[in-house]
């Protein structure tokens, strides 16, 4: 039986700053079968170090059949890969994205309730109270703002790439 | 085997097996094939101590170059030689205490007495972040405890082995975050030394790891050094612009200037 295997361990890392206002992506991405690790920033360099273990596997492949490693067929073979994972990389981001916008209504809901929990009580309730609840709410407000940062980062990335 | 024994594992660093406290010397494997089974149901359990998976399955993720009946024969003979190992006085009629069957299905027993210390790297993780709101001493007790139970990457014999990068990667990830907290937690102590050792140990792993380079900032300003705080932050702008074209967080650049200028720092 003849079989490659090429995985790869894909870690990403978040990084925000104490106010909430700055947020980073990066990255580290290894080739489990050389061990081989490579940093990045934009995920179009992971993409480019999977893509150049791959082809190395194709060489290595061609050179064990019979057929000729010519630029054409290794290039016909990556092109066949690609193709296949190219759209599932495209869903997986889709649902990544559809995660962030779910916990971000999710969010929202919340607000909507705690304002209207609010309204209730201020009619009832002394000023202590209602600053405790506006507290509360104005916490809620600037994690929504942060929340809506990172999905339009998010929204933003995913155009670039 | 008789009633009560229990064996530790060391999957971390190193791989290592006691029996009942006494170390397995390496020869009792016997074959490597039993070693790698037996490090891919303890890989098993650390996800689900009652998780047992089909021996197809074991066959295609230790062995996936060889045939079915290939694997089928390597598979008897690699679990024969992991019973031996493991029980060396078991008569061949009766069950292992160590593994278990279900049909066709293989995972180590959850009910024996199997100390694993990924399990309990996590486990104390776990109790060190539930004390924290209670008791800040017995927290960083917990997590000093816990963070040296980490002596390297998990099962580093098996580098190059699909099933184990899964959880070589996850307890590594649980290292990294466990260690800043603990280096975060040591300077309410004024444990500033140790903090510091915890920051480069993190960088070792990941260079690009800021809050570990803010920690060390801020270490060797409370300990009276705020030339080489300053140069941690050089340090840090050098290897982010060099490896990723990034320049450091406005966060790291702010404390950097707060140093500069003598400011007192607030604690993380």
């Amino acid at each position: 039986m003849n079989q490659d295997m090429v995985s790869f361990v894909l870690r990403f890392v978040r990084e925000e700053g104490d106010d909430g206002q700055q947020v980073r992506w990066r990255g580290v991405i290894k080739h489990v079968q050389s061990d081989r690790t490579a940093d990045f920033a934009r995920f179009s360099d992971a993409l480019e170090f999977m893509q150049n273990h791959v082809t190395e596997t194709i060489r290595q492949s061609f050179s064990e059949s019979d057929a000729p490693p010519t630029p054409e067929n290794i290039f016909a073979e990556t092109a066949r890969l690609w193709g296949e994972m190219a759209p599932r990389y495209t869903d997986i981001m889709l649902q990544s994205m559809e995660v962030w916008l779910d916990q971000g209504r999710r969010v929202g809901e919340t607000f909507a309730e705690s304002l209207a929990q609010w309204n209730a009580a201020a009619q009832q309730s002394n000023q202590v109270q209602q600053g405790q609840m506006i507290a509360i709410i104005e916490r809620l407000t600037a994690q929504i703002e942060t929340l809506t940062h990172k999905v339009d980062e998010l929204e933003g990335r995913l155009r670039d790439e | 085997m008789s009633q009560g024994d229990w064996l530790r594992v060391q999957t971390l660093g190193l791989f290592r097996v006691w029996l009942n406290g006494e170390p397995l010397p390496g020869v009792v494997w016997k074959r490597e094939k039993a070693q790698r089974l037996f490090q891919f149901l303890i890989t098993l359990r650390l996800h689900d101590s009652h998780r047992v998976m089909p021996k197809e399955r074991i066959v295609a993720d230790l062995w996936p170059t060889l045939d079915e009946a290939r694997a089928d024969r390597d598979f008897k003979v690699a679990l024969n030689a992991l019973n031996d190992a493991l029980e060396p006085h078991r008569s061949s009629r009766s069950l292992s205490s160590f593994i278990t069957r279900y049909g066709l299905a293989y995972g180590l027993d959850p009910d024996a007495d199997i100390r694993i210390d990924a399990s309990e790297f996590h486990q104390g993780l776990k109790t060190a972040a539930r004390l924290e709101s209670e008791n800040l001493d017995a927290a960083i007790n917990a997590y000093r405890a816990a963070i040296d139970l980490y002596a390297g990457d998990y099962l580093p014999e098996a580098l190059y082995e699909d099933w184990a990068s899964l959880e070589r990667e996850r307890l590594q990830t649980l290292y990294l975050s466990g260690a800043m907290r603990l280096a975060a937690l040591l300077l309410r102590r004024e444990g500033y030394q140790e903090s510091i050792h915890l920051c480069q140990s993190v960088l070792r792993i990941d260079p690009y790891w800021e809050e570990a380079y803010r920690l060390m900032m801020i270490s060797h300003t409370l300990r009276g050094n705020r030339p080489l705080a300053l140069r941690v932050y050089e340090q840090c702008r050098q290897i982010l612009g060099d490896g990723l074209d990034l320049a450091p967080m406005d966060e790291t650049t702010r404390l950097y200037e707060s140093i500069r200028q003598g400011e007192t720092l607030p604690l993380p």
